[in-house]
Parts: C-alpha cells; sequence; structure tokens
C-alpha cells in the first residue's frame, strides 16, 4: 500500500477542489473558445463575405459535430479515463481554433467548425465523471454547480477578450491565434492536479478519502473499472457498484432525460442566441443595449447554478429532480411573460424577464446536476456513457433551435415579432418539466411525485446508487 | 474592420501555431503515457 501525505481541513488543501479547479479551468476555457466565434462572427463574415444563410450553416455545423461526439466521447471517457479524453479534447480544440484562423472561404470556416465541434464535445462527458467519482454525495451538487459557473461566466467576458484582440491587431485571426494558446496552461493543470479516481492519486490523504468514499469503502482495492463488466461490487473501485448495459441503456430516467434535455436545451440556445437580433428588430434598442440582454439571461444562469446546486443539497436533502421540475415551469412562466412584450417597454422589465428565464434554464437536466444525479442512478463509472446519451439529447435542439426560432419570427407592418418563438421556448419547458415528472429520485428510489404523494416514504427496496459514499 | 493579416504578421501567427501544436502534443503524449515523457525528461 502507497504512503499518503498528511495535510488540514483547509479548503484548498483538499485536493478534490484542487482537481475541480483544474477541471473548471478547462470547462472555462473550452467556452470561451467556443463563444467567440459567436463575438467574431460579424468581422468574419464581412471578412469571408459570407451571407446570414452561411453564417447559419457555420453555426449549425458546430451544434452537429457537439451531437454526433456524444456517444463515442461518453463511451471513450469511461473506457480510457476522464483525465486522458479530457485532456485530448482540449488538445485537439486548441489546434482546431488556430486552423479556424487560416481559412479563405465560409466552407473551409464550416468543416473546422464541425471538427472544432467534435473536439470540444469530448469534454462535457469527462469534466462530469471527474465531479462525480470525487465527490461525497452530500457536497457533489455543488461542487458540480462551481464546475459549470464556468459556462455562465466565459460568455459574459468573452466579447471582452476577443473583439479587442481583433481590434488591436487588424485582424479576427489574431483572436483565434492568440486564444488557441489558452489551452497550453489548462493541459498543464490537467497533467498537474487531475487524476481519473481519488485512491490513485498519491496525494489524497488518508483523511480526504475517508471523506469522500467513507472508512470501509475507502479501504475496497476492486481491480476492475468498468461497472458493466464486474460481477460484484468487491471487483470495483471505492464508490461504484455493478451497473449492467440494459441499466445505463434502457433506463426510464436516462431516456426521459434525453428528451427533457432535448427540450430544455432547445428554449436555453434558442434564447441566448436570438436575444440580442430580438432586442434590435422588435425592442428597437441599441445594437450594445440588445446584446446586453443576452448578458442579463448568461447571469441568471450563474446564480442559477450556485442556487441550484445549493439547494439540493443543503435544502432538499441531495434530491435532484426538485430543481429541474422547478427550473422548466420558471421558464415558461419568464417565456410567457417576454412574448407580452412590445416596443417602448421598461428596459428594467426586459432584463428582469431574461434574468428570471436564464436563471430556471440552468435549472435543467442539461444546465446542473446531471453529474450527481446520474452518478447516483447508476454509477460514477457509467456517467460518461449516460451522459453521452443525454448530451447528444440535448445538443440536437441546441441545433434545431435555430432554423425553428427563424421560421416563428412573424413579419408584421411594424417589423419583426418573436411571441411565437417565446410561446415555443415556454412550451419546450413546460414538456421538460412534464419529462421529469416521471424520472426516478435515486435518493428515495421512487419519482419525486410519487414520494411526496406517499408522505415522503422512500420506496422500501431502493438503496442509494451510491453505495460507496455516506 | 481591415482584414490585417498578411506578410509579416502572419509568418508570426504561423510560428506561434507550430510552437503550440508542439506544446500541445508532448502533454498529449505525456498525459495518455502516464508521465512517461515526463519521467524521461527528469532522467
Amino acid at each position: 500500500m502507497q504512503a499518503r501525505p498528511v495535510y488540514g481541513d483547509a479548503v484548498v488543501e483538499q485536493r478534490r477542489n484542487q482537481m475541480l479547479g483544474a477541471a473548471w479551468f478547462a470547462w472555462f476555457v473550452n467556452y470561451l473558445d467556443r463563444t467567440k466565434t459567436a463575438a467574431l462572427m460579424p468581422l468574419i463574415a464581412a471578412s469571408l463575405a459570407m451571407s446570414n444563410q452561411n453564417v447559419g450553416w457555420v453555426n449549425f455545423g458546430f451544434f452537429i459535430g457537439y451531437a454526433c461526439s456524444q456517444p463515442f466521447a461518453g463511451f471513450l471517457t469511461d473506457k480510457v479515463g476522464p483525465k486522458k479524453m479530457l485532456a485530448l479534447s482540449v488538445g485537439a480544440f486548441a489546434v482546431f481554433t488556430w486552423t479556424m484562423a487560416l481559412v479563405g472561404s465560409w466552407e473551409e470556416l464550416l468543416i473546422r467548425n464541425v471538427l472544432f465541434g467534435i473536439s470540444q464535445g469530448c469534454e462535457v462527458t469527462a469534466g462530469s465523471r471527474l465531479v462525480a467519482t470525487w465527490f461525497p454525495r452530500e457536497t457533489r451538487g455543488r461542487a458540480f454547480a462551481i464546475h459549470q459557473t464556468a459556462y455562465t461566466i466565459a460568455p459574459v467576458l468573452v466579447p471582452f477578450i476577443a473583439v479587442p484582440l481583433a481590434q488591436a491587431l487588424g485582424s479576427w485571426r489574431w483572436s483565434f491565434v492568440i486564444i488557441s494558446l489558452f489551452g497550453i496552461p489548462v493541459l498543464a493543470a490537467i497533467n498537474h492536479f487531475i487524476t481519473d479516481r481519488p485512491e490513485r492519486s498519491s496525494r489524497v490523504s488518508e483523511r480526504e478519502l475517508e471523506t469522500i468514499f467513507g472508512e470501509d469503502e475507502a479501504r475496497k482495492e476492486g481491480k476492475i473499472d468498468d461497472p458493466a463488466l464486474a460481477t460484484s461490487n468487491a471487483d470495483l473501485p471505492p464508490g461504484e457498484r455493478v451497473t449492467p448495459y440494459r441499466e445505463i441503456f434502457l433506463n426510464r430516467s436516462v431516456l426521459l432525460m434525453f428528451v427533457a434535455g432535448f427540450f430544455m436545451l432547445l428554449a436555453n440556445w434558442g434564447l441566448t442566441s436570438w436575444l440580442p437580433l430580438y432586442g434590435t428588430q422588435q425592442l428597437k434598442l441599441p445594437l450594445l443595449l440588445a446584446g446586453t440582454l443576452a448578458s442579463a439571461a448568461w447571469g441568471g444562469q450563474f446564480f442559477g447554478v450556485l442556487s441550484g446546486g445549493w439547494l439540493s443539497d443543503k435544502v432538499l436533502g441531495t434530491k435532484r429532480t426538485p430543481i429541474w421540475l422547478l427550473g422548466g415551469l420558471g421558464m415558461a412562466v419568464a417565456m410567457v411573460w417576454a412574448a407580452t412584450f412590445t416596443r417602448g417597454i421598461p428596459i428594467w422589465e426586459a432584463y428582469l424577464a431574461f434574468f428570471v428565464a436564464g436563471f430556471c434554464a440552468s435549472w435543467s437536466p442539461v444546465g446542473q446536476l446531471f453529474a450527481p444525479y446520474l452518478g447516483e442512478l447508476l454509477t460514477p463509472g457509467a456517467v460518461g456513457r449516460s451522459l453521452g446519451v443525454v448530451v447528444l439529447g440535448g445538443m440536437i435542439g441546441s441545433a434545431v433551435a435555430q432554423p425553428l426560432s427563424a421560421a416563428l419570427i412573424v413579419n408584421s407592418p411594424t417589423g419583426p415579432q418573436y411571441w411565437p418563438v417565446f410561446v415555443l421556448f415556454a412550451a419546450c419547458g413546460v414538456i421538460g418539466s412534464l419529462c421529469i415528472i416521471g424520472m426516478k429520485e435515486p435518493i428515495v428510489g421512487r419519482t419525486f411525485i410519487s414520494y411526496l404523494l406517499a408522505g415522503r416514504k422512500s420506496e422500501a427496496t431502493a438503496a442509494p446508487a451510491d453505495t460507496g459514499t455516506r | 474592420m481591415k482584414d490585417n493579416f498578411v506578410g509579416a504578421g502572419e509568418v508570426v501567427a504561423i510560428t506561434l501555431c507550430v510552437i503550440n501544436t508542439v506544446i500541445v502534443v508532448a502533454f498529449l503524449v505525456n498525459i495518455w503515457l502516464g508521465g512517461w515523457l515526463a519521467a524521461r525528461l527528469r532522467r
């Protein structure tokens, strides 16, 4: 048995928190990299003489590449380990970013954006599995909430990084070249701070291992890594339980999560992509002010992920589905409210509605808590494969959102009207919530609604999925 | 804005991209081979 270090209880000393910091950094740079293309699109379109239709195809290419990579990325994450997949994703998108700086036509940009989407798509399953494996059940929701703040902060910061670089250096291509360099510190952080499993890191103390897995489970020395191949829990590493393939892929909750992910990410990406155009076309706001409507939605998402993780862990006793249930319904209310807006509405009212919409959009099965949920419903070792299915649904929804929203905009004598688009997003929120009603809540072994109807009684036969955590 | 990415600027950019790629590949080799590269360099 290897000698383990001894350290105190300080937050920064805990290896799992250092691992989380490195995974957060990787996720932040991933989002910085993907959203820079949208921020620079006016310059790119002018430089490559692109029409609006060409721009639509380039955006669509990213989402399709991202969606297609999910099943493979999830499978490989579980097979070769999250550290290698995380590094491969960051390395690949760092290289594809600079190749995009050298394109000469929109067709070239489209092909490279598809490849860029594939490379970026390999990250979410790896980062999620790391959090599910490294954190005990009681703090998993909050840990993953911190991880997910990266996707809310990067889009807010990107206009202040990508656009000034392009303006100062005289070409949008310089922004791509310089942002591609951000992959190097991320790879250094992955190399130093990340290990696939806590018990395999020589830098994790005995005390921290017991905090993560519990005293008995921390001593387990299973040699089979894949929970789908093991025959008993004793064969598996700490925190894992036997989970055959049929339990992963023929699972009602995973399939409902796939459908909910489709509708809720359709509404989320549809909203944030179209808000600036809505602001200028329907509310007749100046360009800068219209752009800040999207910032209000992203700001809402920031507070949404943090509050959702905290509420799930501390108030709901690690139940995850009630947060998503409320998120879908809240999204529907905010969207119906936004559908009533006309030109001349007070700007604070628009900000408030889109802040609430963003807040509720983050309370979705593809916004937050999905890593803890799948780790608890199945086992942390199956998070990659199951999440690959769920994110596939979400990304198809994101891709569909773009042309569908465009087709629903009504042209009136006073200009384009977006109310049918908002009604669509409201319907997506309601459908998402209906799917979530049918999903099992791991800690009580039944759906949350049936748990409430049964007088808050857990299913007698149900045991928490992650047997290793306390 | 003019797309000013020609001449010496382009040479500098491509040089940066090549250096970036070499470092990225070195990290990937090291991570995928379980620290093999780092161990060789320390030797």
